[in-house]
């Protein structure tokens, strides 16, 4: 964690290097809308990860409030408040991938490891402070490079698997059969951290005056779920971009 | 720059999905099927809960103790000791199976078990003794019955036997019939009844004062033969009346019953065959101390119908062939008391397609 708070003063320090000569006329305040696109994952797809057979995005804008105080001509600093859902819907073909699953028929846990389909849903609400440099390239353009720091007020992660089997508990043990999309699911919302920090970098485009697109990459560098939780095998994180538009007011 | 951005983000999950790694290695590590090729009848498919293969066969001909299996394992994954390396498996061999990323194995138990079926259907049937005493008796000379005591008794005047064949059979030509009948005063000697019996062992030298000793049950029963585990067979039974007792007195309401056991005991070793040779008889079949198992049909009511039995052997203690020779004694009588004259007239045992199941010692209990 010292790690990315590190970070962020670093480019704190490197913003304010430029002179922070505070006068209210270089304020900007602006309302941004957009919508997040992309993954909880973990950074390289796993061996068990065999094929990903589909993607689908959850309803995830992020809306909130932008503050800018710029230093210079060309720079600036910025933060704000934002709303940030970030989720996802995944489709893929698994191959002894370690977890651990409901089975409905009689609501027994199962652990062991899993070869067949697995459906995934991650819908995830933020409260989301971000805190970045922002560098005007012409009238028109400009790109930003920072990171945020995010509180979740309500996870969900959960999923099923089916069209395998499991071996449990360990690959020497049962062989229990999944057949049907439904007979086993999973739900690991209340074990994903309650807190995010990550990365960003983006750019913006001036449509009007009151107006602008732009679009964010952000990725987390924490992983979400705790260090005690293994019913997923490797470290996922956020990397999702937003798309929107900024209003100045 | 949306659109960029669009590509971008395109770009990135195509790099997710175009960086899926090399397939993990296998982490199973199981033995789908195990089989000999040339002997179809042994195929087993090991549950993944289990990891023992026992194999029953009654097969004599095939050498147990020189296989070659044929096995199929989890892919990737390997096998100690070699499939391609015989083994004898009359006694527990244990294959180890690992896993293609070695961190997993499994170790599994394969066993055969030789059944040896000592099998009679009573069907050939012969006379024995000479002259007016000839009797019936089976062919297959282990077994004995008691009629020559009957022939001396009567000399000779018997219409029927009280152990003879019948054509009611459950399968075959013949079957075994044992009949009580009506006795007399012989010798001086008051014998009530006589039960029909038939067993495998020796009629021995007459001693009418004491008739149960002259049966001497068993027949020598090698290491070979196997340990017996089930006696089995059909059976039909009739109860006759009236019921007399040893000093000739009908008893009222007594129900007679038939006998059917076998029974597997130690002598010393080396006697069989010798003027030492050792038997168990009437007076002690179901009672001496040197008997190791034993495998007694609990219903001895009447039976109309033919009526399987199967009984398997209670062993009392580990046969031990380096300190006994075994004997192994098969008993019928139409009366169960019958050896102490005591029993119902017209009471009658049919026996058929008897057999006793045994399984053979694995080669180290040979050793």
């Amino acid at each position: 964690m010292t790690r990315y708070i590190s970070i962020l003063i670093v480019l704190l320090v490197t913003a304010s290097a430029y002179g922070f000569d505070f006068r209210k006329e270089n304020l900007e305040h602006k309302i941004v809308a957009g919508f997040n696109f992309g993954a909880t994952t973990p950074t390289s797809i796993p061996r068990e990860i065999r094929k990903i057979e589909g993607w689908w995005p959850q309803f995830t804008p992020q809306l909130g409030y932008n503050i800018i105080y710029n230093t210079s001509d060309k720079w600036a600093v910025g933060s704000g408040i934002l709303l940030d859902y970030k989720g996802m819907g995944v489709r893929d073909r698994v191959k002894y991938l370690y977890t651990e699953v409901k089975l409905e028929k009689d609501g027994n846990y199962l652990t062991g490891y899993f070869t067949g389909k697995n459906e995934t849903t991650v819908k995830m609400a933020y409260v989301t402070i971000p805190l970045y440099a922002r560098f005007k390239i012409n009238d028109t353009w400009n790109v930003r490079g920072g990171g945020y720091m995010s509180y979740a007020y309500s996870t969900s992660f959960k999923g099923k698997v089916w069209d395998g089997y499991m071996r449990a508990p360990d690959p020497t043990g049962s062989e229990i059969v999944i057949e049907n999309k439904g007979d086993a699911t999973f739900d690991f919302g209340d074990d994903v951290k309650t807190f995010d920090f990550g990365i960003l970098a983006g750019g913006e485009m001036k449509i009007n005056q009151r107006f602008n697109v732009f679009g964010t990459f952000n990725w987390g560098l924490t992983p979400i779920f705790h260090n005690s939780f293994k019913a997923v095998p490797f470290k996922m994180h956020n990397i999702y971009v937003t798309l929107g538009i900024s209003y100045n007011l | 720059m949306k659109t960029k951005l669009i590509l971008f983000f395109c770009c990135l999950t195509i790099s997710f999905i175009s960086c899926i790694k090399d397939e993990p290695e296998n982490i199973e590590a199981d033995i789908l099927s195990f089989s000999f090729e040339d002997y179809p009848e042994m195929k087993a498919i090991p549950s993944k809960e289990s990891s023992k293969m026992v194999f029953e066969i009654t097969d004599t001909t095939i050498d147990i103790t020189r296989l070659i299996p044929k096995i199929e394992i989890s892919t990737g994954a390997t096998i100690t000791p070699s499939p391609d390396i015989a083994q004898d498996f009359s006694d527990t061999v244990t294959y180890i199976v690992s896993s293609e990323n070695k961190r997993w194995s499994r170790s599994y138990q394969v066993l055969i078990k030789q059944m040896i079926p000592l099998h009679f259907s009573f069907e050939d049937w012969g006379t024995a003794g000479t002259g007016i005493m000839k009797y019936p008796t089976l062919s297959d000379e282990t077994w004995a019955n008691a009629n020559p005591g009957i022939a001396l008794a009567k000399f000779g005047r018997v219409d029927e036997y009280p152990t003879r064949s019948t054509t009611d059979a459950y399968n075959g030509e013949y079957a075994a019939l044992l009949e009580t009948q009506r006795g007399g005063t012989y010798f001086g000697f008051k014998i009530p009844i006589f039960s029909g019996s038939l067993f495998r062992g020796k009629f021995g030298s007459i001693n009418m004062s004491d008739f149960a000793k002259t049966v001497q049950f068993g027949q020598p029963h090698p290491q070979e033969k196997g340990r017996p585990i089930i006696f089995k067979g059909y059976y039909k039974y009739k109860v006759g009346e009236p019921f007399y007792d040893e000093n000739d007195n009908i008893v009222p309401g007594r129900i007679d019953e038939c006998s059917i056991y076998a029974v597997l005991y130690k002598i010393t070793k080396g006697v069989a065959g010798t003027k030492d040779d050792e038997f168990l008889d009437g007076t002690n079949i179901l009672t001496s101390d040197k008997i190791v198992a034993t495998a007694i049909l609990a219903d001895n009511s009447a039976k109309s119908e033919y009526t399987y039995f199967e009984i398997p052997f209670k062993y009392k203690e580990a046969p031990n062939y380096s300190l006994y020779d075994y004997k192994l004694a098969v008993v019928f009588a139409s009366s169960k008391e019958g050896d102490f004259y005591r029993g119902a007239i017209g009471s009658t045992l049919i026996v058929d397609e008897i057999e006793v199941v045994c399984q053979t010692y694995s080669s180290r209990d040979k050793e």
